[in-house]
């Protein structure tokens, strides 16, 4: 009885020990290792003044100072972000802001959707007018592997989309295919659901006097 | 520690290679490698916890009890595959997106707790080390074969291939090549031993 | 709701079937599918843990949330994980001692089936409520057992066939999941 007592209390104490190590180990990892945060390169600024010409070369427009990015309040971006969704994956990253020029005021929203599951998901910006209307759109990045023959990345068939998504606040999966032709339907489906949490956050962000 | 251990350990990525032979860490095998990019990456990350958690345990394997072996392995474990997961989503994000659902599944991973409780929990850390390295790699040359193959047959136009489907049957067959392969480099030795 | 209920329960074991689309708990999918009546036992067995594990998991990560300390997700749902394994163990040895024999050491490998890790991982994920992670923990079991069933079927009769000696045991056990797979990916528009 003895003994076995000592051989559980060993065990108990082990385990105590491991484990308050190694939760200490991960609250250091936590304060330390850096998280990601999306900045405003010099890439994301080409894609926003081809959207939005601002007259000057992209290196001068993002040195210059053209384009801001927004500080969103973290928790809040999160807290949105999982009220809106469509999906796990689904989420706004980034919103900047055009803040001289021709087109001063408009926004871009970076957002992102799973399109086929096991890639990494689809991104795309998304300029928005002063009234949360969509001007334009471009792809950031894909990586779909089952584009199949007809995607929606498609050079004709996403000027198409673009075309399409002029001006509006809504958007689905289902319209898209319509207009576009698309057949690569989950492809379809993430870029729908990006633009949809986009719509959503200019929609936020007008009401909301360019806040959360 | 004796040559003879290191040599085996050394060896055993290959000539017991964790998914031809063994026959471990199945899922994120068939699940990730539809794309070369993700499937090194995977690889790579379950490496680096095989070699770590092989470290730790094999520095603890004299200090914790027996009966509670398998939940302190997986805590050491389940501990070294969070930072992992901290690391890849602060450092690289766009591969993070792409494999975030399964690196929280390396702790499951059968290779991990197959070798801590076969080799580590009775080998020294150089050992375990060097078994956890050389196993790690033996998996990542595989998934990364796999992504190669799949991905390669699905640019061919064969879409079968980068399904779920078609890493069964990609697994299968190159599994029963590498059998093939093995048995033909086993009768070369047992004939050359004879001769 | 109750179609998300439905969708729910078609996706968890058709067209998003945890073996043929997920593919996650493939060793012991491999290793326990060679007899019929283990394969249904097994099924059970792992399909009780599915869906307790999700539910405490669900609602420890809403306490972690809470707590800010969502970092230690994995850490605390694998233990559970293991504990629940644990607990089966102690409750199939008492209720069902053949059950507990015929499973032998794949019971406490379902401690390490991705299967049981994934879902807890996928239901705090789609942020699903507590009916919810019920039904999708039922729902992923039931496809767990159906495809161990399925494959249990073929490879009884496969038993007798004349295979090359490379493809022997798993490599002929893979391809006949493969070809599982197609068929069930067949579905894959089903209720979308």
């Amino acid at each position: 009885m003895k003994n076995s007592a000592k051989s559980t209390l060993k065990s108990v104490a082990a385990m105590s020990v491991i484990s308050v190590v190694c939760v200490a180990i991960l609250a250091f990892g936590n304060a330390f290792i850096p998280k990601y945060k999306p900045t405003l390169d010099l890439r994301t600024a080409t894609m926003i003044n081809e959207m939005l010409p601002t007259g000057l070369s992209s290196q001068s427009a993002f040195d210059e100072g053209y384009f801001e990015m927004l500080d969103l309040n973290e928790k809040k971006l999160a807290a949105f972000n999982k009220s809106n969704r469509a999906e796990p994956n689904n989420k706004v990253l980034a919103v900047y802001k055009v803040v001289k020029g021709e087109y001063s005021g408009y926004i871009v929203v970076e957002a992102q959707g799973q399109g086929y599951s096991g890639n990494a998901p689809i991104s795309l910006l998304t300029a928005f007018d002063a009234s949360a209307a969509v001007y334009d759109v471009t792809l950031k990045s894909q990586n779909e592997n089952s584009p199949g023959t007809n995607g929606i990345f498609l050079k004709e068939n996403f000027d198409r989309f673009r075309e399409f998504i002029k001006g509006k606040t809504d958007v689905d999966a289902g319209s898209i295919t319509a207009e576009t032709g698309a057949t690569s339907v989950y492809s379809v489906k993430g870029v729908a659901n990006t633009v949809k949490i986009s719509m959503k956050m200019a929609a936020a962000l007008n009401e909301n006097g360019g806040k959360l | 520690m004796n040559g003879k251990t290191l040599k085996n350990a050394a060896l055993g990525g290959i000539l017991n290679n964790p998914v031809f032979v063994l026959v471990l860490g199945m899922c994120p095998t068939i699940a990730q490698s539809n794309n070369i990019v993700n499937a090194f990456g995977l690889g790579c990350a379950t490496a680096a916890v095989l070699v770590f958690s092989n470290i730790a345990i094999s520095l603890l394997r004299k200090v914790i009890p027996d009966k509670v072996r398998l939940p302190a392995y997986i805590v050491i474990i389940a501990t070294f595959v969070t930072i992992v997961q901290m690391v890849i989503s602060g450092f690289l994000p766009e591969l993070y997106s792409s494999i975030s659902s399964f690196i929280p599944l390396i702790v499951v991973n059968c290779i991990i707790l197959g070798r801590a409780e076969s080799f580590a929990s009775k080998n020294g850390v150089l050992a375990s080390a060097v078994d956890g390295l050389s196993m790690g790699i033996g998996f990542i040359l595989a998934i990364s074969l796999l992504g190669a193959v799949r991905q390669g047959l699905g640019a061919l136009g064969l879409t079968l291939f980068v399904k779920p489907a078609g890493g069964f049957i990609v697994l299968g067959f190159v599994m029963a090549l590498f059998n093939f392969l093995m048995g033909l480099y086993r009768n070369r030795r047992n004939s050359l031993m004879e001769a | 709701m109750w179609t998300t209920i439905f969708s729910i329960v078609i996706t968890g074991i058709i067209t998003n079937n945890i073996i043929f689309s997920q593919t996650l708990g493939i060793c012991p999918f491999l290793g326990v599918s060679k007899k019929l009546d283990s394969a249904v036992g097994m099924g059970l067995a792992v399909t009780f843990v599915i869906v307790l594990s999700s539910v405490v998991c669900h609602y420890l990560y809403m306490l972690l949330e809470l707590a800010e300390l969502t970092y230690l997700q994995t850490i605390i749902f694998i233990l559970i994980i293991a504990a629940l394994v644990q607990l089966l163990d102690i409750v199939l040895k008492k209720a069902s001692p053949s059950l507990y024999t015929s499973l032998g050491v794949y019971l406490a490998l379902i401690t390490t089936n991705c299967a049981v890790l994934g879902t807890a991982n996928n239901v705090v994920a789609e942020g699903y409520g507590l009916l919810e992670t019920v039904v999708a923990g039922l729902s992923v079991g039931l496809g767990f057992t159906l495809a161990l069933i399925l494959m249990a079927g073929v490879r009884e009769k496969t038993q007798r066939a004349a295979i090359p000696k490379p493809f022997q045991g798993f490599p002929i056990a893979l391809i006949i999941a493969g070809i599982m797979a197609m068929a069930f990916s067949g579905f894959s528009g089903l209720f979308s």
